[in-house]
């Protein structure tokens, strides 16, 4: 009997020792020695590994540097970047939404982008000056109206944000109030127009009894079920469920009016200011957004994300128009990052709990 | 408060061997017991700097927040429906598992364990794809919202109470069962009026700790879409990017933690006994005659069914395109990975907390109170939280240590050290203190009586600790995210970045290898508990 | 079966095993209503196991047992009755006290059965509970112990409260299992009295068990002797001293001499302590031989040579205050223990005569567990030893 209770000693004893030796090789000894040899850099990814690991061994094949790759929540990799401060060992952020890069951006923790990077993209997908630190979209992220192609006319669909309001749609409109891409785009409401009028059009938006989903996926199931004709989504969750199951009733609009209906947001990414950077490592991280923004891995996105390319030359995502007939915008993303205003005035107005 | 709090973890025979208060505590085990208090208490601070960084403005803005009390009712509501509902199910198995003549006792006892192997956001996960179109349940409407948070949660979490329970249970004496039934008691009410106030001390305790783990669950809460103030901190940390409101918030959220303690405490005083003699034979055995198959039934049905539903679900993601493939090599490392941190969590967290272990056992008092309060905060405090105030520390004042393992482990202690020091200090209470002063006018000094009686007497508890540690630490997800070093592979991580993407096919190998890595400790656990 | 509603309690042809071991063999025991019965028996005879048959927390496997002139198990009875359908209060070795509860509430805990399950859960006793309660308790001397625990209380103590909790429902029966047995000796002398006054008071019928001689004569109105799985005896303490029915009861119950005899004409029987006269030859023996058995103060020690004297040497002297007790090695291994004035000083290995001055009685011949001279003392320490 006495000795099963000392198995467990010995066990994890062994198990310790398992652990340490398997794990001094990681930590911060790799950071100085060796980059200057193959200089490696460590990116913070708001983009999860399933979606965008292949791009960064791609860039490893093609370059020779090392990509070390902390995912997780955008939010969440906001909040340790910015308790980091210039301690972080982070050389790059890519992030999911405008709003943690702007918040990144105001609190100066990017560096600098070089014009040649920036000139890649319009000007409304880089941050306002992004020369003296900032950051730059890498794919772009529409709102669309999705809508059920046997429920409705295209014709028919409302053009504005204002026209969903309209008492045809009453009770036929689905949308999903927790998501952070519905709530950008009340930010960009709010921007634009004031937070008067977006309380209003949210009120009178519930009280058309617009049913509320989950996230952005229930609301174009609802769409392609009937439950609802029209839903106020992101872009590419038709798109890919299309792809997925060829034939569903669902398809999208794209909103051309002059308000946030038609707010193109962006997947982007910034160079860290951090206290070992060196030259090589900045222009390594500058070298994995160029990377980013090449042809190649444009098209990537657009196949595999279903996301708009934000250069010119490359195919919008199977079933959607090119960009530049998508969204009116002159709306600028940076001023997006207000989300905790936006949710207390989505609570206020009773869309969230 | 300052005593009610202080002993609710405690799920043994309560002043069995009542310590002398007036004994002083060696110095040297105050300092030790204090270490993994200090640590624990770490998150706190940094709360409260982020908290008034901002100045008093930011702190009323967040606090007068339109539905904040709404939010503390319903998150104190969740843990007290969950605690409570938890409690009942643990008692009810464990009476049928350790007091009856169930049939086949031991594999009960394994199953009743089992849920612990699922981490809760992969059962929610589970549950809202069964319940989604083209889901099993698709037919009964979207399963969310409260009630849905809350029988989730109690279907996966109530063996934290259950083990307790079941130790504390097997030693009912059999006699007090046959008094209270020549007195005149039924089966049942023999069962509830004796066996349940036997083992209330554990009940509070069991019941504490699950309140406390509710508190700070996120996964599932927010995947079932119950929102809670934990749910809240992390909206916070998405939207605001200041981190006072989400300071704020997870300051109110220790608050209900002190809250939980003080209930805990009136509940444990309100039924407190002070002697009882465990058995040291067989326990009680009730008859269960013609319920006997049923009983069984219930058994297989509350600890296997949910977990059987989540395992065939995943299973059948893996069915789907792209299911087995997606993570390919990174799944063998990540599951290396996440079981080599989750078992070194669990050694150090057993080697910090076993000295506060004994401070608690023997000397409790303000100091032993104190950590108690330190380490409970801890276990109900959101993983983002821990981390950050870790990340916060570290780089301050160990930058060193930043983007190390040793960080991780080190928030696993914050996180897990309070079903460390449960099991420890159980398993101290029920080894009499009469042998250490035995030892004593042997001729040993306090030292000697503490190597050769006091540290056998934490052995039995050691297994138990190391086992419910590594199992949560397996399972924990922002801390291992946000403070391993980067490029680091973990089961866990593959798991969330799956599900996040609503990819259910490619989450469901890492799903999978995560519930049978723990499934496996769970068995040691079973093991442990003397299940098997 | 209808003779038995006379009896609070009557167990007919009683069986039971564990496995393939017997424990109770066709047992049968009768007691009369107000009637306070103490067994008495070596450990592991089977007498926990018989009041555990009585109270209901095993079945008997074959006989049958009525309370209060209700079958409670037995043939006719689709299954047993419940322990707590039986009105059978319990007193164990162990005190077991609800250690959850105070003194009152542990004694009011049989109290609550008229309320719901849920009302006796959550609400304490009642007025008229705790009442009834606290008489039990003035009954037992505790009144003043009402509001302790029951860790607080010494172990006497706690086996008075589980007696006024045994007591307060007013049970048919009251079963006590050997309840002085972990206290010291001073605390048992009198905490006997206190006992068989709190149950005489109460007019309880009671079967008390115990392995102590000196408990079993000074507490009961009947003494059944208890001997693997049967009852040898059951009678008052006087007959069963003076009268035992067979050579078991003999050689457990007090001191004595036990010797083989073979019977001769005009009711003399011959033995090692020469030929005597002796009682119940008719009843007791069947053919010549036989056993007849002396209790040491029937026998004298006289000088060596004596008329009427069997010879023998002085193994043993035991001195016990009011007399002492000297042990006679008469040839062919008997050992005779003879009762002496105390003031007599006799040294081992003093040449003796015994001579036989008290009734001789011939005993049924069933072969005694041990040798010749077994003390019924000697017999309980044994057993307290192996338990
Ligand atoms: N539950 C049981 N299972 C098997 N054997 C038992 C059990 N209870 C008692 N016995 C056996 O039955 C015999 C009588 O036991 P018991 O009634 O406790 O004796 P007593 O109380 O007279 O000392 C003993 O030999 C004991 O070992
Ligand atoms: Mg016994």
């Amino acid at each position: 009997m006495g000795y099963r209770r000392y198995a467990f000693a010995v066990i994890a004893g062994i198990a310790a020792v398992f652990v340490l030796s398997m794990h001094a090789g990681f930590g911060r000894a790799e950071d100085g020695a060796a980059a200057q040899a193959a200089p490696s850099i460590t990116v913070y990814s708001g983009r999860s590994r399933q979606l965008v690991a292949p791009v960064f061994e791609a860039f490893e094949r093609e370059t020779g540097i090392r990509v070390r790759v902390r995912y997780g929540g955008t939010a969440e990799l906001a909040a340790l970047l910015l308790e980091e401060g210039d301690r972080t060992p982070a050389d790059l952020f890519l992030a999911q939404d405008a709003g943690a890069l702007a918040a990144l951006k105001r609190a100066g923790r990017f560096r600098p982008l070089p014009s040649a990077l920036r000139q890649r993209v319009e000007p409304r997908f880089v941050s306002r000056d992004a020369e003296r630190g900032g950051w730059i979209g890498v794919s772009g992220r529409a709102r669309a109206v999705v809508y059920n192609t046997d429920l409705v006319d295209p014709a028919a669909l409302p053009a504005t944000l204002g026209g969903v309001l309209d008492s045809v749609w009453a009770g036929k409109v689905g949308y999903p109030p927790s998501n952070a891409s519905f709530q950008a785009m009340v930010s960009a409401m709010r921007a634009r127009d004031g937070d008067e009028k977006t309380i209003e059009w949210l009120r009178a938006l519930r009280a058309s009894a617009a049913k509320t989903y989950a996230n952005n996926t229930e609301t174009v199931r609802a769409v392609a079920s009937g439950e609802v004709a029209i839903g106020l989504v992101n872009h590419y969750y038709a798109l890919r469920m299309l792809a997925e199951t060829p034939g569903l009733p669902v398809s999208n609009f794209y909103m051309r009016g002059d308000d946030a209906g038609s707010l193109v947001n962006i997947a982007g990414a910034g160079v860290m200011r951090r206290r070992g950077g060196t030259d090589a490592t900045h222009e390594a991280a500058e070298k994995l957004i160029a990377f980013l923004l090449s042809e190649q891995t444009q098209a990537y996105f657009a196949a595999e994300t279903f996301e708009f390319p934000l250069i010119a030359g490359v195919e919008p995502p199977a079933g959607a128009p090119a960009l530049r007939e998508v969204g009116a915008g002159s709306m600028d993303l940076g001023e997006l990052s207000d989300l905790e205003g936006t949710l207390r005035l989505m609570s206020r107005a009773g869309v969230l709990p | 408060m300052d005593t009610g709090g202080a002993a609710v973890l405690r799920t043994g025979e309560s002043g069995r061997f009542l310590p002398e208060r007036t004994r002083r505590a060696p110095v040297a085990l105050v300092i030790g017991g204090s270490v993994v208090g200090v640590l624990a208490a770490l998150p706190v601070v940094y709360l409260l700097v982020r908290a008034f960084e901002a100045g008093g403005g930011e702190l009323f803005e967040t606090l007068r927040r339109p539905g904040l009390l709404v939010l503390v009712l319903r998150t104190a509501a969740l843990a007290g429906v969950v605690a409570g509902a938890s409690v009942a199910i643990a008692f009810a198995l464990a009476v049928l598992t350790a007091a009856t003549d169930l049939p086949m006792r031991r594999l009960s006892s394994v199953v009743s364990v089992l849920p612990l192997a699922v981490p809760c956001y992969v059962g929610a996960s589970a549950v809202v794809g069964l319940s989604g179109p083209g889901g099993v349940f698709e037919g009964m409407g979207a399963v969310r919202g409260f009630w849905a948070a809350a029988i989730v949660l109690t279907l996966f979490i109530f063996p934290l109470a259950y083990l307790p329970l079941r130790a504390s249970i097997s030693r009912v004496d059999p006699r007090l069962i046959d008094a209270a039934r020549s007195l005149g008691e039924s089966g049942l009410g023999a069962t509830l009026r004796v066996i349940l106030a036997w083992s209330w001390p554990a009940c509070v305790g069991g019941g504490v700790l699950v309140g406390l783990y509710t508190l700070g669950e996120f996964g599932a809460v927010t995947m079932l879409r119950c929102d809670t103030l934990t749910a809240v901190i992390y909206e916070q940390y998405r939207s605001s990017f200041s981190r006072t409101g989400a300071a704020v918030s997870s300051l109110l959220l220790v608050v209900l933690v002190l809250a939980c303690l003080g209930v805990g405490g009136l509940l444990r005083r309100r039924g407190s006994w002070s002697s009882g003699r465990g058995s040291s034979r067989g326990g009680v055995t009730l008859k269960l005659g013609a319920w006997r198959w049923p009983a069984f039934a219930l058994v297989m049905l509350i600890g296997a069914g949910p977990v059987l539903l989540v395992v065939l679900t995943l299973l059948s993601w893996l069915g789907y395109e792209g299911g087995a493939g997606g993570v390919g090599g990174g799944l063998w490392s990540g599951a290396a990975t996440s079981a080599s941190v989750a078992i070194a969590a669990g050694v150090a967290c057993v080697l910090m907390t076993a000295p506060a272990a004994v401070l608690a056992a023997r000397y409790p008092g303000r100091v032993s109170g104190l950590v108690e309060r330190a380490v409970s905060t801890g276990f109900a405090l959101p993983g983002i939280v821990v981390a950050l105030g870790l990340a916060f520390f570290a780089l301050r004042a160990t930058p060193f240590a930043y983007q190390t393992w040793g960080l991780v482990v080190a928030a696993f202690v914050v996180l897990f050290a309070a079903q460390s020091l449960m099991a420890l200090r159980a398993s101290l209470e029920r080894s009499p203190v009469r042998l250490e002063e035995a030892a004593r006018t042997l001729g040993r000094g306090p030292v000697g009586a503490f190597v050769g009686v006091t540290l056998p007497g934490l052995a039995p508890g050691i297994g138990a600790a190391w086992v419910l540690v590594t199992l949560s630490a397996m399972k924990e997800l922002p801390a291992m995210l946000l403070l391993s070093p980067a490029g680091s592979v973990s089961l866990a991580e593959l798991v969330w970045s799956s599900t996040r993407e609503a990819m259910f096919a490619s989450a469901a190998a890492p799903g999978l290898a995560l519930i049978g890595v723990s499934a496996g400790l769970v068995w040691l656990v079973a093991m442990r508990e003397g299940l098997t | 079966m209808t003779e038995c509603k006379a009896h609070a309690i009557c167990c007919r042809s009683l069986s039971k095993s564990f496995g393939e071991t017997p424990v109770l063999r066709s047992l049968n025991l009768c007691v009369d209503r107000g009637e306070l019965v103490c067994l008495l028996g070596p450990s592991g005879c089977g007498k926990t196991t018989l009041l555990r048959c009585i109270a209901g927390f095993e079945h008997p496997g074959a006989g049958s047992i009525q309370i209060g002139g209700k079958t409670v198990a037995g043939a006719g009875l689709a299954s047993p009755v419940a322990p707590e359908a039986r009105r059978v209060g319990v007193v164990f070795q162990e005190a077991a006290l609800f250690p959850h509860l105070s003194v009152l509430g542990n004694v009011a805990f049989g109290l609550s059965q008229g309320r719901g399950l849920l009302s006796r859960l959550v609400r304490g006793p009642g007025r008229a509970e705790r009442a009834r309660a606290r008489e039990m308790l003035d009954l037992v001397g505790l009144a003043d112990k009402a509001d302790r625990r029951p860790g607080e209380l010494s172990g006497g103590e706690q086996q008075r409260v589980a007696l006024a909790r045994a007591l307060a429902p007013e049970p048919e029966v009251v079963l006590l299992d050997e309840p002085f047995a972990n206290l010291d000796r001073s605390l048992r002398l009198t905490l006997r009295r206190e006992v068989r006054d709190a149950l005489k008071a109460c007019g309880a019928t009671a079967i008390l068990v115990t392995h102590d001689q000196d408990e079993a004569f000074t507490m009961a109105d009947r003494v059944g002797v208890m001997l693997h799985g049967e009852i040898a005896q059951i009678d008052t303490p006087e007959r069963i001293y003076e009268h035992p029915a067979d050579t078991r009861v003999a050689s457990m119950v007090g001191r004595g001499a036990l010797l083989d005899a073979s019977v001769e004409d005009g009711g003399l029987v011959c033995c090692g302590l020469g030929r005597v006269s002796a009682d119940g030859i008719g009843e007791a023996c069947a053919g010549a031989g036989c056993s007849v058995f002396v209790r040491p103060e029937g026998l004298r020690l006289n000088p060596e040579g004596c008329p009427r004297s069997v010879a023998g040497r002085v193994v043993r002297v035991e001195y016990a205050g009011d007399h002492r007790l000297v042990t006679v090695d008469i040839g062919n291994g008997a050992a005779i223990p003879v009762k002496v004035d105390p003031n007599l000083r006799v040294s081992v290995g003093t040449e003796v005569g015994v001579e036989v001055v008290g009734p001789v009685r011939v005993v049924r011949g069933v072969k005694p567990p041990s040798p010749v001279t077994v003390s019924a003392k000697r017999t309980a320490e044994a057993g307290r030893g192996d338990r």
